[in-house]
């Protein structure tokens, strides 16, 4: 095992924020923290990396303690920050210093990565038509796209083993996005141990193996997200046709989750009762245009697993 | 929770980081041109300013000496003289009405036990710095005419023991014994101000600079890399250090630039103007041993204040919490330096004593007492001790609560919340 995170629990006061959680990673790959806004798992990545003070459970990387001595980590913090008034290139050259990156493979990696994440031309003076010098960018000069971008540079910048990115496409347009999903990506392929905190359900279906759902402190779902799927079944089934198929539907006893016109999403009891549906549907000569039985999505998962508790709120 | 190496690994860069970007802000730049400039120019600018140079004593058109002693007065010219009273007339005093420009000296008793008092009119012309060049005239007459009466050449004044206490007082009401508080008071104010004014700066931009990586939403960043305990040392440490350079440096200018004034503008140098301020820098304790200790006690004072800064500053969370956080440590700045003045004119040795030995007020008061010889070497010591117990107790609560309020979000935690923190981190 490389990452066994066992019984974390964190209290504020009598309050639980982090109810023993547990999980583990044992081959590189992409593991998912999901749950709604406040499950705690924020909570959950600062009580790993040590930020905050556990009240209970251990974390360790490769045998020992989980610590920036034991175990290259890099860091993309849901609370994006950088120092306004600083000069990108100090900020990244101080935090690269802090992993103990040496200084001259520091600039090599960051001019490798400005040119991936596309922002050289903030950190680098640059010179203009009428030969004047422009002023390396600070911060506050950068959109937040790109803000978040130098983010992502620093946590790559010490080329770390276990990659932690706590909603990392949030607040970004869809080309950004696409960028930010080819590095991550890439690390995959490159053999590094990824945990990804977010809320784009079809980004962590995307890329992760192996899921735990918390839900108010607590894990209320864990496992392989295939075998979670496979568990539930073909159970789902996305209908569209050219005329009413509604009465057809009810008279097949299936639950109706939604419908816009003719296009329905329905929940069955198995294959047979979707079956029976065809069949009705065929002998009655209503054109189908979809007819599509599947495993629930990580979005319907979720939704079934947390929606009905905060309804209830 | 227990300190180790390991806490402050990482201190070292972001010191390295923090004053250099300290001293690439152009803010910071020019403040420090603004101070150093000043200071480069108040010590010019007011002797060229000045009506009669500073500091160059005014001796009175005419001396009545009114002797009502058994002693002969001998104040010859050469005397006179020998204070710059080029103009001065000396004439015996027989109920004369006393100029503004004038001064009676009055004599009374025999050579064992001589009273002694200045006499000015109610509208004198004379200053501060022309009654200490009078006082110590009178004291000079006083010694040369109890050398005549004892048949000793007046030339062997400097081997004679302890100097009389010397009065002044105007024509309608006697100057108090607080005249010798005052140079006292001088003393102290002299001493406490940079130490305050270093005290402040470093506070101010402590917090400050705490605030902006945590307003910064920094700090997840920089945990992953750094313990807390790392990143407050170095930030504490670096901003010290811009503070001390900064107050040195507008020391610095301004010795050079009484230097400077004296050797071209003929002012007064910077022992004449603190006699003028009634400081008698001869009566010192000024061994190495005050300046060593004094440099210690002031080193401790900083770190204290400084670490409470970098408490106060991390309770917050955005910029516009900066003036609330900064509150209490000023506060105590201010009362440890109002303190100091205030006591500095009493002239009790148990004022003496709470004062070197009373934290907060010790590090403005016991370097002063110990020089001026109100308090021996050993109070001194245990007061330099007293501040190391409190910056080492400092020190060890920083390292109790800071990662705590290091990510702490919302409202300012109020000091009392602080020991809360403190006492559920020491459970577990």
């Amino acid at each position: 095992m490389s990452l066994i995170v066992k019984n974390l629990t964190k209290k504020y006061g009598s309050k639980t924020v982090l109810d023993h959680l547990s999980f583990s990673m044992e081959q590189p790959g992409v593991y998912a923290l999901l749950g709604t806004n406040g499950a705690g798992k924020t909570t959950a990545i600062r009580a790993m990396l040590g930020m905050l003070a556990k009240d209970g459970g251990e974390v360790t990387w490769k045998g020992g303690v989980l610590d920036s001595t034991v175990c290259n980590v890099g860091y993309l913090a849901e609370e994006r920050g950088l120092y306004p008034k600083y000069t990108l290139m100090d900020q990244l050259l101080y935090f690269t210093s802090l992993r103990g990156v040496d200084k001259e493979v520091a600039k090599k990696r960051i001019n490798y990565w400005a040119k991936r994440l596309e922002v050289t031309e903030y950190l680098y003076p640059t010179t203009l038509p009428n030969g004047r010098k422009t002023k390396a960018k600070t911060a506050d000069q950068l959109s937040k796209g790109n803000q978040q971008k130098i983010q992502f540079m620093i946590a790559l910048l010490s080329d770390p083993e276990l990659l932690i990115l706590d909603e990392p496409l949030s607040g970004l347009d869809p080309v950004n996005t696409d960028l930010f999903k080819s590095v991550i990506r890439e690390q995959i392929d490159a053999g590094k141990y990824l945990i990804m905190s977010s809320h784009q359900m079809a980004t962590v279906e995307e890329f992760c193996t192996d899921i735990t759902i918390l839900h108010r402190s607590k894990t209320v779902l864990q496992g392989n997200l295939n075998e979670i799927k496979k568990g539930y079944g073909r159970i789902h089934l996305h209908l569209k046709t050219e005329a009413d198929a509604l009465s057809y539907i009810r008279a097949a006893g299936i639950t109706l989750l939604s419908q816009v016109g003719n296009d329905y999403s329905l929940k069955v009891s198995g294959e047979e009762q979707a079956n029976l549906l065809l069949q009705s549907l065929v002998e009655n000569k209503i054109p189908i245009v979809t007819f599509d039985l599947r495993e629930p999505s990580l979005h319907e998962i979720f939704v079934e697993k947390v929606g009905s508790e905060n309804e209830d709120l | 929770m227990k300190i180790s190496k390991g806490d402050f690994v990482g201190t070292g860069k972001v010191f390295r980081f923090t004053l250099s970007q300290y001293v690439k802000n152009k803010a910071n730049i020019i403040t420090f041109v603004i101070l150093i400039l000043v200071c480069a120019l108040c010590a010019p600018l007011s002797s060229l300013m000045a009506d009669t140079p500073v500091g160059e004593p005014v001796g009175p058109d005419t001396l009545y000496i009114d002797n009502q002693s058994s002693v002969d007065i001998y104040c010859p010219d050469e005397t006179l003289l020998s204070y710059g009273f080029t103009d001065t007339k000396v004439k015996a005093f027989i109920g004369n009405s006393v100029g503004e420009r004038d001064a009676v000296f009055s004599f009374f008793g025999n050579e064992n036990e001589l009273h002694r008092e200045i006499t000015l009119s109610d509208d004198s012309f004379f200053d501060e710095g022309d009654t200490s060049a009078l006082r110590s005239l009178c004291q000079r007459v006083i010694l040369d005419s109890k050398c005549m009466a004892l048949g000793i050449d007046p030339q062997a004044l400097t081997a004679m023991g302890t100097l009389p206490e010397i009065e002044v007082r105007d024509a309608t009401q006697p100057i108090s014994d607080a005249s010798e508080d005052a140079s006292w008071f001088m003393l102290q104010y002299i001493y406490s101000l940079p130490v305050m004014m270093l005290t402040l700066l470093a506070a101010s931009y402590i917090i400050r600079s705490v605030i902006e990586e945590k307003s910064s939403k920094l700090v997840d960043l920089l945990m992953v890399s750094v313990k807390p305990l790392a990143l407050l040392s170095g930030k504490i440490l670096a901003m010290m250090l811009a503070v001390l350079v900064t107050i040195l440096s507008m020391i610095g200018t301004m010795v050079l630039s009484n230097y400077v004034s004296v050797a071209y503008l003929d002012a007064p140098g910077l022992g004449q103007m603190f006699a003028s301020l009634g400081v008698d820098l001869s009566r010192l304790n000024f061994g190495v041993e005050t300046i060593l200790l004094t440099v210690l006690s002031v080193f401790l004072a900083y770190l204290t204040y400084s670490l409470l800064a970098g408490i106060a500053g991390s309770c917050c969370s955005a910029m516009e919490q900066a003036d609330s956080a900064s509150a209490l440590v000023t506060m105590t700045v201010m009362a440890g330096y109002l303190v100091s003045c205030v006591t500095s004119n009493f002239s009790s040795a148990g004022v003496a004593y709470f004062t070197s030995l009373c934290p907060v007020i010790s590090t403005f008061c016991a370097p002063v007492q110990y020089a001026a010889g109100n308090i021996p070497l050993w109070v001194f010591l245990i007061s330099i001790l007293i501040q190391g117990g409190i910056a080492y107790l400092l020190v060890r609560f920083c390292a109790k609560v800071y990662h705590s309020l290091i990510i702490h979000r919302g409202n300012r935690v109020k000091w009392r919340e602080l020991f809360t923190i403190a006492k559920e981190d020491s459970g577990k």
